[in-house]
């Protein structure tokens, strides 16, 4: 059973192609890093597998499934990269963790000890198990980022796709959030990691999947990580060419 | 005697302790969603059935709140299936509302149109038996929804896209959202008045949050600061012959003045 697949997936914007004809499947226990410059669909893809978004092309399965009738969504966690918009009313860590737990089966059933405990757990693997009670906004982005890795540690989902986990984050929380990422690869999830760079998070990955701007198909490089120089320097120029900043991609 | 002599004061404060207590138990939902002024907008549609059963002489709580309903469903399909805004499908709904209650009022002739002010500005004394029956019926659905819903609401209202991969359906998750806020405006009706029942939904939120951690903890300290300002409102405007409506809804800003004032003293609860 493959955790993610696609087939000739396409998708428009306004009528400008953002993906391309992108085949692809993830097979279980896999850590593969989606890559590629500004522009190039990286969310979009993740999203379309997610079935956040419709394909105007091709199809997209969970475990087989395709994702408009896909229901075990306990088996899949997704980290987006935006934070919780908690500036409205007040928003506690514990209960942006304890959010994850929200769904139809959850209807009427008060939390389990079993999952009470996997809350604590969860904050406690982040290195925030003492901040449960604070607002989350009063916590910095790099911590946020890890009140949002433990609400995917929460789930008990052995699929996760993580869009920049580490956008904005410091090099010390960087390779804080690579430990707890490591942690749940090695406990047997399956792990798709949207990043620019190779860094310390994105370094845990064994393939790369390089997407490229859609005027031809979508995918120009899967394999192993790291990808070969002429796509990382063909990434390095869009990410100059684009952003306000260097993202370096560099061998693991 | 004391105000609890008598009957229609006894009525007053039992509505009043709903609504206090409902109110603003949906508002932080509304709040969170930045939907603040929803319940404003409710309140005009609500006006429509408010009109519809003076003309046809049925009962106005009911007839107002079929009205809400499919007002409120109507917004949310008009939402996904209009070329226009958001804002201005509200806008056209929340015109048609109060257009619609003005029309029909006047066709329903005088003495409806002096009964308007009661549905406008509330009239907490006048609230019957059966409006009490209602009210209860109303505030118990709604409870027994957000038992069922609530966590689902809660995880919709902070990040609607996660939520989607939580396998909950966020569109339906947000009409519910939005027609609970429209059935709490009809419970508001008779105690706050329709234009100003949207206040006892928002501003009891808005007061709990400069003092608070969590969103349950806004919520539960909203709902104290909503039943104290609807009771008191009620006390207030029984003793000083004032109109209970605005009365509930100063004693409310007065609350939310009270804990900016904490707030900026640097109180903060564990709540």
């Amino acid at each position: 059973m493959k955790p993610i697949r696609t087939e000739q997936l396409g998708i428009n914007f306004g009528g400008q192609p953002v993906l391309r004809n992108v085949s692809v499947s993830v097979d279980a226990g896999e850590f593969v890093a989606l890559m590629g410059a500004n522009g190039t669909g990286k969310t979009t893809l993740v999203r379309a597998m997610l079935g956040l978004i419709r394909p105007d092309a091709g199809r997209a399965w969970l475990f087989d499934t395709p994702t408009d009738s896909f229901r075990d969504w306990q088996r899949v966690a997704y980290v987006p990269q935006h934070l919780i918009a908690a500036n409205a009313v007040p928003l506690s860590v514990e209960e942006a963790v304890r959010s994850a737990l929200a769904g139809p089966r959850q209807r009427l059933r008060p939390l389990s000890r079993k999952q009470r405990t996997s809350i604590q757990d969860a904050l406690d693997r982040v290195g925030l198990g003492t901040r449960g009670r604070e607002r989350l906004d009063h916590l910095s982005g790099g911590q946020q980022r890890r009140v949002m890795i433990a609400r995917a540690l929460v789930t008990g989902a052995d699929l996760l796709l993580m869009d920049e986990p580490t956008a904005g984050v410091d090099q010390g929380e960087q390779n804080r959030l690579a430990d707890h990422i490591r942690d749940l690869h090695r406990d047997g999830a399956t792990i798709v990691l949207i990043t620019h760079d190779l860094g310390p998070v994105a370094s845990l990955a064994t393939r790369a999947i390089v997407l490229g701007q859609p005027s031809a198909d979508s995918v120009r490089y899967d394999g192993p990580t790291p990808p070969p120089a002429r796509w990382t320097e063909q990434f390095w120029h869009h990410s100059h060419d684009e952003e306000s900043g260097p993202s370096l991609l560099e061998g693991p | 005697m004391t105000l609890l002599d008598f009957d229609f004061m006894r009525r007053a404060l039992l509505a009043a302790v709903v609504v206090g207590m409902i109110a603003p138990a949906i508002g932080v939902f509304l709040v969170q969603r930045r939907l603040a002024l929803l319940g404003d907008g409710m309140g005009h549609v609500a006006l429509t059935g408010v009109g519809l059963a003076f003309l046809t002489g049925s009962a106005p709580i009911p007839t107002a709140l079929l009205v809400v309903i499919a007002g409120a469903i109507g917004i949310e399909v008009l939402r996904g299936r209009s070329r226009s805004a958001g804002d201005v499908i509200l806008a056209l709904v929340f015109y048609g509302g109060i257009a619609g209650g003005v029309l029909l009022t006047y066709l329903a002739g005088n003495r409806a149109a002096s009964s308007l002010n009661q549905y406008l500005f509330g009239a907490i004394t006048t609230v019957s038996s059966t409006d009490l029956v209602w009210l209860l019926g109303a505030a118990l659905a709604l409870l027994a929804i957000l038992a069922v819903f609530g966590r689902e609401m809660f995880a919709v209202s902070f990040d609607p896209e996660v939520a989607r991969t939580q396998g909950i359906r966020t569109g339906f998750i947000g009409v519910l959202i939005t027609i609970l806020a429209a059935v709490t405006v009809v419970i508001g009706m008779r105690t706050v008045g329709l234009l100003l029942v949207s206040a006892i939904m928002i501003v009891p939120i808005a007061a709990a949050q400069q003092v608070t951690r969590s969103f349950r903890g806004t919520a539960a300290l909203g709902v104290l600061i909503g039943l104290a300002s609807a009771v008191g409102g009620v006390v207030a405007s029984y003793y000083l012959d004032v109109p209970s409506g605005a009365t509930i809804v100063l004693i409310a800003i007065a609350f939310f003045v009270g804990s900016l004032g904490l707030a900026a003293a640097g109180v903060r609860r564990s709540a």
